[in-house]
C-alpha cells in the first residue's frame, strides 16, 4: 500500500511536471497503473495505463511494456462494467501482437474468454522483414514472414509508390504463420526500377471486404552489374585474302610450265646417250598440266573458295561471340543486383473490428 | 627380305618421330616414304644391260630457318630381263640445303650407290643441287624440279670416277583433311666412269607418301 502511494506519488508529479516527460516517466506511469489496478483503484490505473500509452520518444513504452499496458488497461475497464472499452484495449492489443496471449495467472476467465474473442473477431497480420537485403533479381531471397492473428482471407502486394501494384504475392487464406518469398520481379518478369515500394497486406472479412492494411516501406535501390566488353571484329592480319592476287596464279603457271618443261627435257640433256622411258613425259606433262590448272583457279581477281570459307567461318565466330556477350549482358541487365531497405511497418484499419 | 623389313621398321618409327619433331614450332621435320620402279641401263663398250626392279625407301629432312638436312635411302632388287643374275642396288645421299629464296634450294653433299652382288661396288659422288619448287595450287599441289651435278666422286672397285648427274621432278599432293601427303615423281641420275668406260643411267618412277611438314 505505502509503496502504491509512492510510486503514485512520483508518477503525480510526473503527470503535473509541464513540457516532456523524461526519460522512464512511460514505465513508471505503467508501474502506477498496474499498482493501481491491483489495488482496485481502477479509475487512478486507467488513468495512469493512459498517460503510460501516450508517452512517445524516450519517455515511451517498449513493446513488451505497451502490451502490458493494454491488457491491464482492458482489464480495469472490463472490472469497471465498460466491455466495450475492454474490447478496444485487447483490439489494439491484438493489432499490435496478433499472437498475444492473456496471462491466465493474472487475469480471470472470463477476461481471457473475452480477449481470446476479440482476437478471433479481429483480422490482423504482423508482418516481419529483414532490415535490409541484397539480392540478384529473379532470386526468390526476400522473405517477408506473416503471422495472423486469426484465420482469415489476405491478399499480399509489392505496391509502387502511388499505388499501384507492382507484383501480387499472395493471395489466399492464412491460418497461424504464413512465409512467402519475392524475388524482386514485377508480374511482367522486369527487374523492378529503383525507387520506394512498399510491401501491402490487405486482411479482408469474410466478403472480401478490406479490414485492415499492413504496409512495409521498401526502399529499393538498384546496382547494375558490369557487362561485357564486345568483342572486336576479326583484323586484316586475321583475314585471308578473298580474291587471287598475281603472284599465286603466276607461280603455278610458271613454276608448273617451267617443271614440268624441265622434267621431260634435262634428262635427255642428262643421259643424251641412255633410253630414256616415257615416263618423264607422262610427269612432267602432269606438273604442267597442274600449273596450268594452277593459274585458272588462281587466275588474278578469281575467288578462293577456301580463304571465303575461312573468312566466313571467322566472321561467323566473331558474331557468335558477340552475340554471346550480348545475351549475357542483357541476362545480367536484366538481373541487376537489388538492395531491399525496409522500414517500420504500419497498420491502418479500415473502419471493421 | 631382311633388309625390306629393316627399312619398313625404319620408316615406321621415323613416321611417328617425324609427327612429333613436325609438331616444334622452330625446328621443322618431314619423312616421307617411297617405292619406285627403277630401270638401270649399264652401257660398258657396245654391251647394254638392262636390269629392272622395285627399290622402297624414305627421305627426311629437317629444317632451322633457312638451313635444312636432307637424307635419303632406298634399296631394292634388280634384275636382268632375260632371268640374269639379281643385283641389290643401295642408293643414299645426304645433304646440306640452304633456302635463299622460297621457291629455290641450293644443297651439297654424298651421294652413295652401291651395286651388291658376289661383292659390293660402290660409286660416291660428292654432288651439288637446285631444287625448285612451286605452288600449283596454293598449300595443296606443289611442283618440284632438282637438277644434281657431281663435283668430285670415286668407286671402291678401283675404276676410276668419271661423272655424276641427275634430274628429278614430281608433284606432291595435300590430302584435304590429313596431315598426309602424296607424291608422285620422276629422276635419272647418270655415273660415269672416266672416259665412259662404263655408263650407268638410273631411271625411276617413284611414289611417296609422307607427314606435311
Amino acid at each position: 500500500m505505502i509503496a502504491f502511494r509512492l510510486t503514485a506519488f512520483a508518477a503525480a508529479v510526473l503527470l503535473a511536471w509541464p513540457g516532456r516527460v523524461s526519460g522512464q516517466a512511460g514505465a513508471l506511469l505503467l508501474d502506477s497503473g498496474i499498482a493501481a489496478y491491483q489495488e482496485l483503484d481502477l479509475a487512478a490505473a486507467t488513468g495512469f495505463l493512459q498517460r503510460a500509452l501516450s508517452a512517445s520518444g524516450d519517455a515511451g513504452l517498449t513493446a513488451d511494456q505497451r502490451a502490458s499496458a493494454l491488457s491491464y488497461l482492458g482489464a480495469a475497464a472490463y472490472l469497471q462494467g465498460s466491455a466495450d472499452s475492454a474490447e478496444a484495449a485487447y483490439r489494439r492489443l491484438v493489432v499490435m501482437d496478433p499472437r498475444y496471449a492473456l496471462d491466465e495467472l493474472l487475469f480471470p476467465p472470463e477476461m481471457t474468454a473475452l480477449f481470446a474473442r476479440v482476437k478471433r473477431e479481429t483480422k490482423v497480420v504482423h508482418v516481419t522483414v529483414p532490415p535490409v537485403v541484397r539480392f540478384e533479381a529473379g532470386e526468390p531471397a526476400y522473405e517477408p514472414h506473416l503471422v495472423a492473428s486469426s484465420f482469415h482471407r489476405i491478399v499480399v502486394t509489392i505496391d509502387a509508390r502511388d499505388g499501384t501494384a507492382v507484383r501480387r504475392l499472395f493471395e489466399g487464406l492464412i491460418g497461424d504463420s504464413l512465409d512467402l518469398e519475392w524475388d524482386g520481379l514485377t508480374t511482367q518478369g522486369d527487374a523492378v526500377e529503383a525507387g520506394r515500394y512498399q510491401l501491402r497486406v490487405e486482411s479482408q472479412g469474410p466478403a472480401r471486404e478490406p479490414l485492415r492494411v499492413v504496409r512495409v516501406p521498401l526502399d529499393v535501390s538498384v546496382v547494375l552489374p558490369d557487362t561485357l566488353p564486345h568483342p572486336e571484329p576479326p583484323s586484316d592480319s586475321v583475314l585471308l585474302p578473298e580474291r587471287a592476287g598475281r603472284g599465286p596464279g603466276l607461280e603455278a603457271l610458271v613454276g608448273g610450265l617451267a617443271a614440268g618443261v624441265g622434267i621431260i627435257v634435262l634428262p635427255s640433256l642428262v643421259a643424251s646417250d641412255a633410253q630414256l622411258s616415257g615416263t618423264r613425259i607422262v610427269v612432267g606433262s602432269s606438273v604442267a598440266i597442274a600449273g596450268v590448272f594452277g593459274f585458272l583457279r588462281n587466275r588474278p581477281g578469281a575467288p578462293i573458295s577456301a580463304n571465303v570459307e575461312h573468312n566466313q567461318a571467322v566472321r561467323e565466330s566473331w558474331q557468335v561471340e558477340v552475340d554471346r556477350a550480348a545475351d549475357e549482358n542483357r541476362r545480367r541487365l536484366a538481373r541487376p543486383r537489388l538492395v531491399v531497405e525496409a522500414g517500420e511497418p504500419s497498420t491502418i484499419g479500415l473502419g471493421a473490428p | 627380305m631382311r633388309r625390306t623389313s629393316g627399312v619398313l621398321l625404319v620408316i615406321g618409327v621415323m613416321l611417328i618421330v617425324g609427327e612429333d619433331v613436325s609438331a616444334q614450332p622452330r625446328f621443322v621435320g618431314d619423312l616421307r616414304g617411297l617405292v619406285s620402279v627403277t630401270g638401270v641401263e649399264r652401257a660398258q663398250g657396245e654391251s647394254i644391260v638392262q636390269l629392272d626392279g622395285t627399290l622402297i625407301g624414305l627421305t627426311a629432312a629437317f629444317r632451322v630457318g633457312f638451313l635444312e638436312l636432307g637424307l635419303r635411302y632406298a634399296e631394292g632388287s634388280i634384275e636382268q630381263d632375260a632371268g640374269g643374275q639379281a643385283q641389290d642396288l643401295v642408293m643414299g645421299e645426304l645433304q646440306l640445303r640452304v633456302q635463299p629464296v622460297s621457291f629455290l634450294q641450293v644443297g651439297f653433299g654424298p651421294h652413295a650407290r652401291s651395286f651388291v652382288s658376289d661383292g659390293t661396288e660402290r660409286w660416291l659422288a660428292w654432288e651439288a643441287e637446285a631444287r625448285l619448287g612451286a605452288w600449283l595450287i596454293p598449300d595443296i599441289v606443289r611442283g618440284t624440279l632438282d637438277v644434281a651435278l657431281g663435283l668430285g666422286g670415286s668407286i671402291n672397285s678401283g675404276a676410276e670416277f668419271g661423272s655424276a648427274s641427275g634430274v628429278a621432278g614430281g608433284l606432291e599432293v595435300k590430302v584435304p583433311s590429313t596431315p598426309l601427303y602424296v607424291g608422285m615423281g620422276y629422276s635419272v641420275d647418270q655415273l660415269s666412269q672416266a672416259e665412259d668406260a662404263r655408263t650407268d643411267t638410273i631411271e625411276q618412277f617413284f611414289l611417296r607418301v609422307g607427314i606435311w611438314p
